[in-house]
């Protein structure tokens, strides 16, 4: 990314925006966060999240920097397919409607997906899959952290090491402050900014060029961004619905939500949210699709978005697109840090290391969890590992095997902890051979194809039957 | 197979349209939550 030419906004102008809105979230990480008593306000909210926020929160989690600004630049490189392909990340969300539910139904007192994986396939299979959890969560939020620098920087022209540590500085704070409860509130406004934003950007970018002499110049200078048939595209559109699919199934991040929303909710805010959802990377990917016809030299594709932004709407464009991908950046940030928090502390901490730690010591730990988290985040992204990206498409593999484990788990009960284990262990082998042997695109898709033929066969084959009544434990030793 | 300036119009429209009308949807259900004391 060259960042020194694509800077849209002035340094000073980026440094009001940042101190404004890092005011107001750590405000309200504080006010929602001071009622909290007991374990379950800080690492659920309560456990009584309505509708709105709920849908909110499932939305904005899922709207990262990535949908903010790689949708433009697949429409850009993709074409029309890069738009929608991008959009069937939605179908992850909608997807996991029932299965919130049905977590709700099963382990009404749970925590963590760790907790269910522990109680329904037994010790080994969860040590397993915490692995798999940690090292993705971890990865996505060194991802995110460098992203808020690298994009700070590509915006603004502020420092990357500068912007990583105030982005990180602020949702750790608030996280801190507030827990999930100011994760989830800040999340609902954060879903304001970036709709209302994108949607100013596009209706704006309609009025000034229109369809038709967009049309006319993609038409005369890159046609391939209207092929339908585009077979990169199409491959591209396969691995996104599993890689997303799998991301969301396997994550704390979504089962914590679960456990959050209040009994009957889950499933409907799941079902909106990725409705909602589906429009998004159209909406703000369409804008890249004004460069030719604005005549832009793009030196870097990933910066398509904000450059069209800022040529058409001036300092208000390039302003808005600040504050989108600002607001984008912290509602993944800040989930994921109250996600892997909970995660350490009820599956390592908790479940290893002090299993009889009283709700007192539980919410020490909670906090002290987040402050070191956000440390060896930030100590991890300082050096700006370029290879990380490469990292996360490895990852693929590893979450696509824990899809079919996971649903078999929660509606078969004849399947096994053994099937379990032996799928996620096959289809990680199998996708990283995949990685290797044939490219990064397949590897989601090759393990989650071994994973379920494991899957199947062991509960075809097994003579075992679950009681549902096991995932009730999750009471037993529940600390409030 | 080429998209025609009718299938780039309307896909595009139909996305802003309903992304437009998203944010509407969700203050809606903030405030029959926050009415029914259901918000959190």
């Amino acid at each position: 990314m060259n960042s020194v030419n694509s800077a849209i906004l002035d340094a000073n102008v980026g440094w009001l925006i940042l101190a404004i809105f890092s005011v107001i979230w750590v405000w309200l990480g504080w006010f929602w966060g001071r009622k909290a008593r007991h374990l379950d306000d800080y690492m659920l909210a309560g456990r009584r999240v309505g509708m709105a926020l709920g849908t909110a929160t499932a939305m904005a989690t899922w709207v990262t920097s990535n949908t903010t600004m790689v949708a433009p630049q697949l429409a850009f490189q993709l074409g029309i397919w890069g738009m929608l392909g991008y959009s069937l990340g939605s179908v992850g969300l909608m997807l996991f409607a029932p299965l919130a539910r049905r977590i709700r139904q099963l382990l009404p007192f749970g925590y963590t997906s760790g907790d269910f994986i522990r109680l329904r396939y037994g010790t080994w299979t969860w040590r397993v899959f915490l692995v798999i959890s940690l090292c993705y969560a971890i990865g996505w939020l060194i991802s995110l952290g460098m992203a808020g620098g690298v994009l700070i920087h590509a915006l603004t022209g502020i420092d990357y090491r500068l912007g990583m540590t105030v982005i990180l500085t602020i949702c750790v704070l608030y996280t801190l402050l507030g827990g999930l409860r100011a994760v989830i509130g800040t999340d609902f406004i954060q879903t304001l900014l970036i709709i209302g934003g994108v949607v100013v950007l596009a209706i704006l970018t309609i009025n000034k060029i229109g369809f038709d002499a967009m049309h006319e110049s993609l038409l005369a200078e890159r046609p391939e961004l209207l092929n339908l048939l585009m077979p990169a595209a199409v491959m591209f559109l396969f691995n996104n619905l599993l890689f997303g699919i799998g991301e969301i199934f396997h994550s704390n991040v979504w089962w914590s939500r679960a456990f959050a929303f209040r009994k009957d909710v889950g499933f409907r805010a799941y079902l909106l949210a990725g409705i909602i959802w589906v429009p998004i990377p159209i909406v703000a990917g369409f804008i890249a699709l004004a460069a030719p016809a604005l005549g832009l030299n793009v030196p870097a594709a990933d910066m398509v978005g904000p450059m069209v932004a800022a040529e058409l709407l001036g300092f208000g464009g390039a302003v808005l697109v600040f504050i989108i991908v600002f607001s984008a950046l912290a509602s993944s940030l800040d989930s994921l840090l109250a996600a892997t928090s909970d995660l350490v502390l009820q599956d390592i901490y908790r479940g290893h290391l002090n299993p009889g730690a009283s709700d007192e010591k539980l919410r020490i730990m909670a906090k002290r969890i987040v402050i070191i988290l956000g440390i060896i985040t930030w100590l991890i992204c300082l050096p700006r590992i370029t290879t990380l990206a490469s990292l996360l498409h490895y990852l693929g593999a590893f979450v696509a095997s824990t899809i079919w484990p996971v649903v078999a788990g929660l509606y078969w009960r004849r399947t096994t902890a053994t099937g379990a284990l032996l799928a996620m262990l096959l289809g990680i082998g199998s996708g990283l051979l995949a990685y290797h042997f044939i490219g990064f695109y397949v590897a989601a898709l090759v393990s989650a194809v071994v994973s379920m033929s494991v899957v199947l066969i062991n509960t075809a084959m097994s003579h075992s039957w679950f009681d549902w009544e096991q995932l009730r434990q999750s009471r037993e030793g529940s600390p409030s | 197979m080429t998209a025609g300036v009718t299938v780039l119009a309307w896909v595009v429209t139909a996305a802003v349209a309903m992304s437009a009308v998203t944010p509407l949807i969700l203050i809606y259900l903030w405030i029959r939550d926050w009415k029914k004391e259901q918000l959190w």
